[in-house]
């Protein structure tokens, strides 16, 4: 069972960590490279739902999958590194949450899904929030380019 | 006195010196629903209740990045009010991510907070959140007066 001085632990450090590493992330991986809104949902959903080891299944399990559409060929290589980041981050976090490492098999799963859960909300609003500015960024462009045309024919 | 009273005391001071930003963003915020247009009865509603929704999360989360990610998701899902031109969702974001950083160090040094032991880092913690819910309160109660107040000038 995980302690409420593990649970301070982990809130403390989802604001101190966690946070800044999804948003770094995500600008690493690019919106062009990343997941949409409902597949980001879909994600939590699965993280918020079941023990870890089945959160890695099923990241390895839509790395596998040869289904994706043309547009979506970028997929399992954002599922891929999310599993390297998950197991890195998993690992680095339970020795600042534990230190003393005296958890149980079970505790350290039940910990790992915490983790877990806090870094792919995060990612999840992040995910959003970033669509958003490149969506905006694109229509002051188009703006600007018709604005230009526009100069263009005046002249 | 002992520390937990001090940074309540010290968060109460720095909180009053915030009031006139909570004014100026709720303001903003009636402000930017109103532009929006979606100004029906169920339109204002839904409005109203986002701020109670944010006002909700900061009071009751344990980690002031959940609030920050309330108005990211906010952001993204483009809510009337968070996305219009007068930027208020972006203004709020970027207050609450910067701009709470000097009046968390001015209370960190009234009350002796001033190391980077695990103590000290969930001192910080818990001020950075109770500025919040302090910031947050007030600047729903002067969006709730100014949305009545703008909405009466709207209509005369």
């Amino acid at each position: 069972m995980i302690t409420e001085k593990l649970l301070e632990r982990l809130y403390l450090l989802s604001d101190d960590v966690l946070y800044r590493d999804a948003v770094n992330f995500m600008h690493s991986i690019g919106e062009a490279n990343s997941l949409s809104g409902s597949q980001m949902n879909g994600l939590l959903n699965i993280a918020l739902g079941n023990p870890y080891s089945e959160l890695l299944k099923f990241l390895q399990h839509q790395q596998a999958r040869t289904t994706w559409k043309k547009q979506e060929a970028h997929v399992p290589g954002f599922y891929r590194k999310l599993q390297i980041k998950l197991q890195r981050l998993t690992v680095d976090s339970i020795s600042s949450i534990a230190p003393e490492g005296k958890l149980s098999p079970e505790e350290q799963e039940e910990l790992k899904k915490l983790i877990a859960q806090e870094f792919i909300q995060h990612l999840l609003a992040e995910n959003g929030y970033m669509a958003y500015q490149i969506e905006c960024k694109k229509k002051q462009e188009e703006n600007q380019q018709s604005m230009y045309q526009r100069g263009g024919k005046r002249r | 006195m002992n520390k937990r009273m001090k940074i309540i005391l010290h968060v109460n001071i720095q909180a009053e010196k915030l009031y006139e930003k909570s004014k100026e963003l709720g303001t903003l915020a009636a402000s930017a629903f109103l532009q929006s247009g979606q100004t029906s009865q169920a339109n204002r509603e839904r409005h109203r209740s986002q701020m109670k929704g944010l006002e909700n999360i900061a009071e009751t989360t344990r980690k002031s990045t959940d609030v920050l990610d309330y108005i990211k998701k906010q952001i993204a899902r483009k809510q009337s009010g968070w996305v219009t031109e007068l930027q208020y969702g972006e203004k709020l974001k970027a207050f609450l991510e910067d701009g709470l950083t000097g009046p968390i160090d001015e209370i960190c040094r009234e009350v002796g907070i001033t190391g980077n032991t695990e103590q000290d880092r969930r001192d910080r913690q818990q001020i950075r959140l109770h500025l919040i819910r302090q910031f947050v309160r007030q600047m729903v109660i002067q969006y709730e007066y100014s949305i009545s107040d703008l909405g009466r000038k709207n209509s005369a």
